[in-house]
């Protein structure tokens, strides 16, 4: 019974038949999907198909043209992501959510030390002992493998992973309970990737994240990711469990994209 | 009463009547919609305790950086009556200092004065006097970066924004930055502060000292950024706190030394370098404030010694 | 007897559209059930559909028609038409399944890989830890082999763990995949105590077994596929 309970639940985030036009360009059309606590969906496709307009549609970067984002929040109910005022698109984005950068210098704060990178989410919602600021921050530097020895060197003495890594860390910190990711393993060596992968795996577990991914990656997708949609200009072309999509693809556009995988 | 304002009212004019400003140059040199303009920025500015009004800057006679902010307010709100005093670093004798004074005594035929008791605007950069201001003054800053946020955040879209929405983590980052890098808040000028509850403002660069002078002054304190065309305000008795973390609080400099001319042990010092072995002494930045403690007999330890009679050459020039 | 899956009137056929679209039928009109602690054997010759099959029994492939109920919580449910959160949900509580080839996350143990399986369903780590030495133990893999990943172990070493993963939780219904296809007589019959302990405890198992002889030890019904 238990199993139904939680299944009942209704869901983080609802996008309903959401649209983004650039002129007469669609690059999203009618797109909708629900995702629940815990849950990772992929959103795959090769580049210019809109899964990175899609993913800021959906976290509310870019303005939408028709449709809804529903998120529902921990305190203040369900939240009309396009509808609402902007401090609280804002407010949502650096405590409930968190957004993963491909490149994580869009993602880190460049001339401060990791540990300030980290601390700032805490600052900006109200956190003001610096011993527990920095205290959370080596707990967080340690959960990433990042050396907490490193706390207050700054983040471009860093390795690729490492800030990939500490981007990952600096959204966590908060606590939150919706990550959006962008390619974040887009530019990093295999091996390095294949750590990172890991580490993100777990963490997801068991802070019972949900994201919605990016990436063009069908390996990622299928490490990852519960659920995948692929897209085809602007549109879902194919969609369901990772493993069913990839292993048994329907759509055309997605057979040649499963058939295109090296290995 | 009435015949005593009267009385008082001529009395003004006849003074003013006196006092000629250089022909050919509107009174105070700003043309009067300039003024204008300056003037609306400053009532919304102090409408809007440490909001950063835009304005449109002119360009005056000296370079970016030495004041236009400041002298563009001062010349908005300077009248015939007004008594104008202008320090640099504490002192009134600096060339800015001189020259400013200069400008207005010529352009606008104001009286000025070195005395804080007897003006009734002061403009400045880097200090605030260490006597009390009243409600008689009016205190105009210089100051070269409005934005406290810039450090963290390059964009002005977004400190805008920052600003709007009160999203004021960054600017803890800075101070958490510090205590990193040094061990406790190493800034010690341009101090962030907390207006009104309200918005976070650069104070300028004056020392740190001075920020607690900012807070619940009986002064109107205004802000003037000539290079980035901004004003901004501190209306009198409005409550500004300077920004620290609760295991780091907010603290202003401490010196073991008292001034080495008038013996002061609570006001700002300045570090003096007396020869090529490095021996040193304090003194007051305030020069004001120092000449009249050593005038009314106070004594620092090298009060006797040759540079206070450098000093006195230099207050009697 | 309670009956843990029920096939009805399945059929799989893949469209190749990126190959002319060529249309492939693999089954049709399936039926079968398998009940609670029964062993039931797909059996056929190669590429008569049994993995094919087995998959969509898992729902990793979708059958273009008919149900494949599932026992889960007590409720028998369409898999086929289930959502995929829900799949997810049986997938972690009711079914588990053993495919022929190990796919696991580089870097990661052995030991972890067999250990995380239990932790995940019943968050016990000193369960979890009990379960995973016990199994590497049966099967045979040497204690040094623990503490790597095992990418560059043997077909029949990879197997094995991929066996000990399987059988690291209880699942009310298991699926094997060709279990025993790369291991020795011993190993082999390793494997058939598991499938029989799991029988007993009341475990409904649907599997492919090359092997004649652990076909015949372990099944209690044959389901032959390709005979049209």
């Amino acid at each position: 019974m238990r199993v139904r309970k939680r299944l009942k639940q209704t869901p983080l985030l609802q996008v309903q038949n959401i649209s983004k036009f650039y002129g007469d360009l669609a690059a999203c059309l009618n797109i909708s999907l629900d995702l629940y606590p815990g849950e990772i969906l992929a959103i795959v496709g090769e580049s210019g198909s809109g899964k990175s307009t899609l993913l800021n549609c959906i976290s509310g970067k870019t303005g939408i043209n028709a449709g809804e984002v529903r998120y529902r929040s921990r305190n203040n109910g369900t939240i009309d992501v396009h509808g609402a005022k902007e401090p609280v698109r804002r407010h949502l984005a650096r405590t409930e959510w968190g957004y993963v950068h491909q490149n994580p210098r869009d993602g880190l704060r460049g001339n401060v030390s990791a540990g300030a990178n980290i601390g700032e989410r805490l600052m900006g919602t109200g956190s003001r002992h610096y011993g527990e600021i920095r205290s959370q921050a080596e707990q967080w530097l340690e959960r990433v493998e990042i050396d907490p020895c490193r706390i207050d060197h700054q983040p471009r003495t860093f390795s690729g992973g490492m800030q990939q890594r500490l981007q990952i860390a600096r959204n966590l910190v908060s606590g939150p309970s919706l990550i959006f990711m962008d390619e974040p393993t887009g530019g990093l060596d295999v091996s390095v990737q294949a750590k990172l992968l890991d580490l993100l795996r777990n963490i997801t577990a068991d802070l019972g994240l949900a994201v919605v991914l990016v990436t063009h990656d069908l390996g990622v997708a299928r490490l990852l990711a519960h659920r995948i949609m692929v897209m085809k200009r602007g549109q879902v072309v194919e969609t369901g469990l990772t493993d069913q999509v990839l292993d048994d693809p329907h759509h055309p556009y997605t057979q040649l994209l499963v058939s295109s995988i090296l290995v | 009463m009435q015949r005593n304002v009267n009385n008082d009212t001529e009395a003004l004019l006849s003074d003013i009547a006196k006092i000629e400003n250089e022909p050919g140059y509107n009174h105070a040199f700003l043309d009067e919609q300039t003024k204008r303009m300056v003037r609306r920025a400053i009532l919304k500015a102090v409408a809007i305790p440490g909001y950063q009004v835009p304005f449109s800057s002119r360009e005056m006679p000296m370079p970016y950086g030495w004041g236009t902010g400041g002298i563009q307010i001062t010349a908005s709100i300077i009248g015939k009556a007004d008594v104008l005093k202008v320090i640099d670093q504490g002192a009134d004798d600096t060339t800015n200092a001189v020259s400013i004074r200069g400008f207005f005594a010529k352009m606008a035929g104001v009286a000025t004065t070195e005395k804080t008791s007897e003006a009734t605007i002061i403009q400045t950069r880097h200090r605030i006097p260490e006597d009390k201001l009243t409600r008689a003054h009016t205190m105009v800053y210089q100051v070269p970066v409005p934005e406290p946020l810039r450090w963290v955040e390059p964009r002005e879209t977004e400190t805008r924004k920052m600003h709007a929405h009160s999203e004021y983590g960054a600017m803890h980052v800075k101070l958490y930055e510090d205590i990193a890098r040094h061990g406790r808040i190493a800034t010690s000028f341009d101090y962030p502060a907390l207006v009104d509850g309200g918005y976070i403002i650069s104070p300028s660069p004056i020392p740190k000292f001075d920020n607690p002078k900012l807070d619940m002054s009986p002064a109107l304190q205004l802000f003037g950024a000539g290079r980035e065309q901004r004003i901004y305000a501190i209306p009198p008795y409005t409550k500004v706190t300077s920004l620290d973390f609760e295991d780091y609080p907010f603290e202003v400099q401490k010196w073991e030394d008292c001034c080495g001319l008038c013996g002061a042990t609570t006001s700002y010092l300045d570090e003096i370098i007396l020869n090529d072995d490095g021996d040193k002494m304090f003194v007051c930045s305030d020069s004001d404030y120092c000449q009249r403690r050593c005038e009314a007999g106070h004594k620092g330890p090298f009060a006797d010694d040759r540079i206070s009679d450098e000093q006195g050459e230099r207050n009697a020039s | 007897m309670i009956k843990m899956i029920e096939v009805l009137g399945l059929e799989k056929r893949f469209i190749l559209h990126n190959q002319g679209g060529a249309v492939i039928d693999v089954f049709e009109k399936l039926n079968f059930k398998v009940e609670k602690g029964q062993c039931v054997a797909l059996f056929g010759r190669s590429g008569s559909g049994k993995s094919t099959l087995l998959r969509s029994l898992y729902a990793n492939y979708k059958p273009v028609s008919g149900a494949v109920n599932i026992r889960h919580d007590n409720e028998m449910i369409d898999i086929t038409r289930a959502t995929p959160r829900l799949v997810v949900e049986i997938r972690k509580h009711t079914m588990g399944y053993v495919s022929q080839f190990l796919r696991v996350i580089p870097r990661v143990s052995t030991f972890d890989i067999v250990a995380s399986a239990h932790r995940e369903v019943y968050g016990d780590e000193s369960g979890a830890t009990l379960r995973a030495k016990e199994l590497l133990e049966r099967l045979n893999i040497p204690q040094r082999l623990w503490s790597l990943a095992p990418a560059t172990f043997s077909g029949g070493e990879q197997q094995r763990v991929n066996i000990a993963r399987g059988f690291a939780v209880k699942y009310p219904i298991l699926l094997l995949d060709e279990p025993t296809a790369s291991l020795d007589a011993a190993n082999r019959m390793v494997v058939v105590e598991l499938i029989e302990e799991a029988k007993k405890e009341g475990t409904a198992v649907v599997g492919i077994f090359h092997d004649d002889e652990v076909r015949e030890a372990v099944s209690n019904k044959i389901v032959e596929m390709g005979a049209a």
